[in-house]
């Protein structure tokens, strides 16, 4: 049976200041995913423990299993597209990304408005994602609700905009949060996710 | 017909509501026998994994109807009504400080008197902005109950015996200070909070601890409350450890040639103390020593005791503070305590008509104590159980 474990951040946690800060990445880390984690375990080894034939008690675990192992594969895939300012992961580079940002949006600042909106319109909690819609290769602004993982698009770019990823720095200012996550988003991380699901 | 406690699912979290916005929640008859039975049907249901308590409004809960049991308690044929509610109350305290699944209070906004039954004694107590706690009840004539005497003198220093006294509040993070929450939690963040333990995948008192951590505001460098300073900590020890109120009363005078705050802080609670019951007094004082030493069931049962005196009209006080300042509103003016001073007030009548049966006391004549039903198993069961889940360490084996 799989014993899932909280991912190391490829950074240190104070590396992504003034936008995000050290309080809030030890937090988001440490306690956040690492409950999800925990609470992954937890149901899936509940669930193994079931009768074979118990069909009312699986169902009633996968609510935690969807929340909590949703959680996790949202997590581990933010803290990769995240980089510190200062670094060259942080920037657009010319090449297959960049073309299909313009293509698809116009520019860069276009497509970062949209994301934006369409995140911060989201009631309650949840994703936002730029996703790549794999049957007709164009890039696409999708939002999930809650800890639901993307599954209809490749994914692409995610902002995770439940209140505990920016209420400590932002209280509940939204959009300065997502105005300030791009200078730490990681292009090159996106562009490596769009080449593979090409 | 309006609904006065609103249960709701959501996923695994079970959560009731108060809902009387516009009496601030206060709790009658009805509330608690629905509280009860809910509460019973959630602590037996498998896919329930925690519990959370919420109150509608600008308050959690403002306490009880004390109009309506002062003017029960007034006569021999209406005594029992008085009586049973208290007797219902207390057994709901007990239930919700011994329940097998984790449970929350959101005390996110004013939580008084039997307000604080509902919620002192939960594993996890979360204060926001909005809190103010108090146990008033010394300003009525009567005196701190709802198992605060088993919950207020365990934590830590005296600011137990300061509350019951002086009635006076902690507010916001005040309250998380002097260990009357567990957690300090912004208002706004409660909803995603409610929707994180929703997805507790199993009734773990560690992973409520786990969810919980993340939300709690870390503690700033300074304190918010003056009590929670070195020098009021040291004025709070100094004046209430003592076991007889005029040792508490002849320190604050003391402390009130003290400079600057400290001084300024014995003046106000003289003041205080000066306005309450001197009966109430003594009665709070003796209940919280005594409370120290005894389980919840065995404080109730102290408290029932004392509380049954108070119905049967062993002190007039408890109606004169009911009626002058809640039915006449009015909170400036000493009400006509009978005794008007403490030391017109003796211990030993205190004790042998509030705490004990004593021969030629009030209590041996006039005074039916109701019986409680209380499962003295189920406060050890859920000790052992808090015990084992958050002692065991983090992640699986």
């Amino acid at each position: 049976m799989a014993k899932y474990t909280l991912p190391d951040l490829p950074y240190a946690y104070d590396a992504l200041q003034p936008y995000i800060s050290k309080e809030i990445m030890t937090l988001h880390h440490k306690n956040h995913h690492q409950t999800y984690v925990t609470n992954l375990n937890a149901a899936e080894a509940n669930l193994a423990s079931l009768a074979g034939d118990d069909i009312k008690e699986k169902l009633k675990l996968q609510a935690a299993l969807r929340f909590n192992g949703g959680g996790h594969i949202n997590h581990s895939l933010f803290w990769k597209n995240l980089a510190p300012a200062q670094s060259p992961a942080a920037r657009l580079a010319a090449g297959p990304l960049k073309d299909a940002i313009n293509r698809d949006f116009g520019s860069l600042e276009a497509m970062i408005k949209e994301v934006n909106g369409a995140t911060a319109a989201l009631q309650g909690s949840g994703w936002g994602w730029l996703g790549l819609n794999t049957k007709s290769k164009k890039l696409e602004v999708v939002t999930t609700p809650n800890q639901d993982p993307l599954l209809s698009h490749a994914v692409i770019i995610g902002i995770d905009i439940w209140e505990h990823a920016y209420y400590l720095d932002y209280k509940n200012v939204k959009v300065n949060y997502l105005d300030a996550i791009w200078h730490v988003m990681n292009f090159q991380e996106a562009e490596a996710r769009y080449k593979a699901a090409l | 017909m309006q609904r006065l406690v609103i249960p709701r699912s959501h996923g695994a979290a079970r959560i009731y509501e108060l809902n009387r916005p516009r009496k601030l929640n206060a709790l009658n008859e009805p509330m608690i026998h629905l509280l009860r039975s809910t509460l019973e049907a959630w602590d037996s249901e498998e896919a329930c994994n925690v519990i959370v308590g919420t109150g509608k409004g600008r308050a959690f809960c403002a306490g009880g109807d004390v109009i309506a049991l002062a003017e029960a308690s007034k006569s021999a044929e209406t005594r029992h009504k008085a009586l049973s509610f208290m007797k219902h109350e207390y057994e709901l305290n007990y239930f919700m400080g011994t329940l097998s699944k984790p449970y929350v209070v959101l005390m996110n906004g004013i939580t008084m008197g039997g307000g604080m039954g509902l919620s002192m004694h939960a594993p996890f107590r979360i204060a926001s902005e909005n809190t103010i706690i108090a146990m008033p009840e010394t300003r009525i004539g009567f005196y701190p109950d709802v198992g605060a005497n088993h919950f207020l003198p365990r934590l830590k220093g005296q600011i137990g015996t300061y509350l019951v006294l002086t009635g006076a509040d902690l507010r916001g993070r005040a309250v998380f200070e002097h260990g009357v929450a567990t957690h300090f939690i912004r208002a706004e963040r409660l909803s995603e909070l409610v929707e994180n333990l929703a997805h507790l995948s199993e009734p773990s008192f560690s992973g409520v601890e786990e969810i919980l951590a993340g939300y709690h505001e870390q503690e700033t460098d300074e304190a918010s409350s003056y009590l929670a300073t070195t020098k009021g900590r040291e004025g709070l020890e100094d004046a209430f450890s003592h076991d007889r109120l005029e040792q508490i009363v002849a320190t604050l005078r003391w402390l009130t040639t003290s400079d600057g705050k400290a001084g300024q802080w014995a003046k106000e609670t003289l003041a205080a103390l000066d306005m309450r019951s001197p009966t109430a007094l003594k009665v709070a004082l003796e209940a919280i020593r005594r409370g120290k030493q005894l389980s919840l069931a065995q404080d109730l049962v102290m408290e029932m005791r004392a509380t049954a005196s108070y119905m049967s009209g062993v002190s007039p006080d408890f109606l004169t503070g009911v009626d002058t300042v809640v039915a006449k509103k009015d909170s400036k003016t000493r009400p006509a305590w009978s005794p008007a001073s403490l030391s017109e007030v003796p211990y030993e009548r205190v004790v042998s008509d509030f705490f004990e049966g004593g021969e030629g006391s009030a209590s041996a004549s006039s005074v039916t104590v109701p019986v409680l039903a209380l499962d003295q198993e189920r406060e050890e069961r859920r000790r052992a159980l808090e015990k084992r889940q958050r002692s065991s360490s983090e992640g699986l084996e």
